[in-house]
């Protein structure tokens, strides 16, 4: 298990000597900046603690996958693979559950403060965390032969596999739009739409292997026309039932509904031509940031969508002429 | 006619391909034989345009590429994607009718299961299948026979006479000679990134003994068994 451990770390050193970081500053830095960020964040607005624990579940999610849970338990033996399992869900929630608890503490040194919700959100997490944990030592393929329908299945393949690997995400989504419903709050609706974009972004996120590419009979430029314009189909129909209810729910807030469809809609058009302006490598950290820049001030999308489409074109044609 | 001119690969100091020539008409079948690292992989992967080479290599049309079926060794299938799918996706790829495909379903799939839980030879038949319905002009199939069954063995080696007939041009490698010879109209021998020799069917029996006596030799032998 250790050995297991040390490997991990020298791939995780690897990436960071890739990508021109310091593994010994990403140490230094990484734990104050989620401190740090977390607690601005926890300050700022009341759904902070709902965003953490989806991030938290991603994490849960991407150690469960199929694939790597099986090499593990072939590769270890039982009780190792389950420990290993129980140690890397423990790196995630750990600071999580010290973070709520700490906001707890801080409560009760500050009467004034209420910090009974801390202390849920820190339990809530721990819940998370057995519940992630339970999800690594089910059966591996035992759920193979169920298969879950979805809409996209007509032009595969990324929100036809995407919906199927992220499906807890839109049922959390409409857990969340139900309460805002309910609460008249249009701005946890708006949250839990938002919650689905993001999560489409990632269908995008991993370079596909150069075959699936290659097998298209286009050039670079329609080939990147067709995806935007799929995706966008697509992205369209995951958010039309929150769309949808925002529009009946809060009628004076259509404006804002149309403005988050025209954001949707940049949003993935600007992640899909960055993915492919790096094909067929992933996007890098300068590149990562540059996208996250323009998320917060869309204005710069103008910009930023046409320079990356005309990079990802020929990066495509590169591999279709 | 797919034209090799001169082909060469090579990777810092160590030479894949070494100046290849050939020349692949329509309506044959042509098959690539040669060790393991002998170039084979390389050679389809650079006819496919996925690598980069030195030489020349020309084919029908002014993108025969955007015609061209390319059955890989091993082949990827992204999770929870499932058969039918992956036969949609290819068959939108090159514009070609994503229609009736029970009906073309020659191998009897579970196309509404997820392809990766596909055993070795579903998975290596349902991408054999997505190649064919695409229905390219020339097809390149890296070991069509590998894991499996022997009916479907039987059912390929069917499907590719009429690919023959159809006027296609096919080039297959395959571990298991006699998939080859009940099958192609020449065979290109490579060694170490050459073709060595060109045999023509009557000379098939001869080849077969040859890489026999090579391949064996003493090596049994040296086992001590």
């Amino acid at each position: 298990m250790r050995n297991y451990f040390q490997l991990q770390l020298r791939i995780v050193q690897r990436f960071l000597t890739e990508w021109r970081l310091a593994p010994w500053l990403v140490a230094l830095v990484v734990p104050v900046l989620f401190v740090l960020g977390s607690l601005l964040l926890l300050e700022r607005t009341a759904y902070a603690a709902l965003a953490i624990m989806v991030l938290s579940w991603s994490g849960f999610a991407w150690l469960s996958g199929s694939q790597r849970n099986y090499f593990l338990r072939i590769t270890y033996p039982g009780a190792t693979y389950r420990k290993i399992r129980l140690w890397e869900n423990t790196v995630i929630i750990l600071p999580i559950v010290l973070l709520f608890v700490g906001k707890g503490l801080g409560a009760v040194v500050r009467p004034e403060a209420s910090g009974v919700a801390w202390w849920y959100w820190g339990a809530l997490a721990l819940v998370q965390g057995l519940v992630g944990t339970a999800m690594a030592y089910r059966v591996v393929g035992g759920r193979a032969s169920l298969k879950l329908p979805t809409p996209f299945s007509r032009q595969p393949f990324e929100f036809a596999v995407g919906f199927r690997r992220a499906w807890w995400l839109l049922v959390f989504a409409i857990f969340l739009l139900i309460m805002g419903v309910r609460a008249q709050n249009f701005e946890l609706g708006a949250f839990a739409w938002f919650m689905t974009v993001f999560g489409a972004l990632n269908f995008y996120q991993k370079p596909e292997p150069g075959f699936y590419v290659w097998v298209h009979a286009l050039s670079g430029r329609q080939l990147l026309l067709r995806k935007l314009r799929i995706g966008n189909v697509h992205l369209l129909i995951l958010g039309l039932p929150f769309v949808l209810t925002l529009l009946v729910a809060f009628p004076a807030r259509w404006l804002l509904v149309v403005v988050g469809l025209v954001l949707a809609s940049a949003y993935l058009t600007l992640f899909i031509v960055a993915k492919y302006a790096a094909y067929p490598n992933e996007i890098d950290l300068v590149n990562a940031f540059i996208i996250a820049f323009g998320f917060v001030v869309p204005p710069l999308m103008i910009f930023l969508i046409p320079y990356y489409f005309k990079r990802a074109a020929l990066r495509l044609q590169l591999v279709l002429s | 006619m797919l034209q090799l001119h001169a082909l060469s690969k090579h990777y810092g100091t160590n030479h894949v391909l070494r100046g290849l020539d050939a020349q692949f008409l329509p309506g044959r079948v042509y098959g690539i034989i040669g060790e393991n690292g002998a170039g084979k992989t390389t050679l389809f992967r650079c006819i496919a345009g996925l690598l980069g080479f030195e030489g020349e290599i020309t084919g029908p049309g002014s993108n025969f590429r955007h015609h061209l079926g390319f059955l890989q060794t091993n082949n990827y299938f992204f999770p929870k994607m499932t058969g039918r799918e992956y036969l949609r996706l290819l068959c939108q790829a090159r514009h070609a009718p994503a229609v009736k495909l029970d009906e073309r379903n020659v191998f009897d799939l579970p196309l509404d299961d997820y392809a990766e839980t596909y055993s070795t030879g579903m998975q290596k038949k349902l991408a054999l299948l997505g190649v064919l319905l695409q229905q390219n002009e020339v097809l390149i199939l890296d070991e069509p026979f590998n894991g499996v069954d022997i009916q479907s063995n039987i059912l390929i080696t069917a499907i590719i006479r009429a690919l023959k007939t159809k006027g296609k041009t096919v080039l297959i490698s395959s571990h298991i000679f006699s998939t080859l010879s009940a099958t192609c109209d020449e065979i290109y021998l490579l060694r170490e990134g050459a073709f060595v020799r060109r045999v023509l069917p009557a000379d098939y029996a001869g080849l077969e003994q040859e890489m026999e006596d090579v391949t064996v030799g003493d090596r049994v032998d040296r086992l001590g068994l």
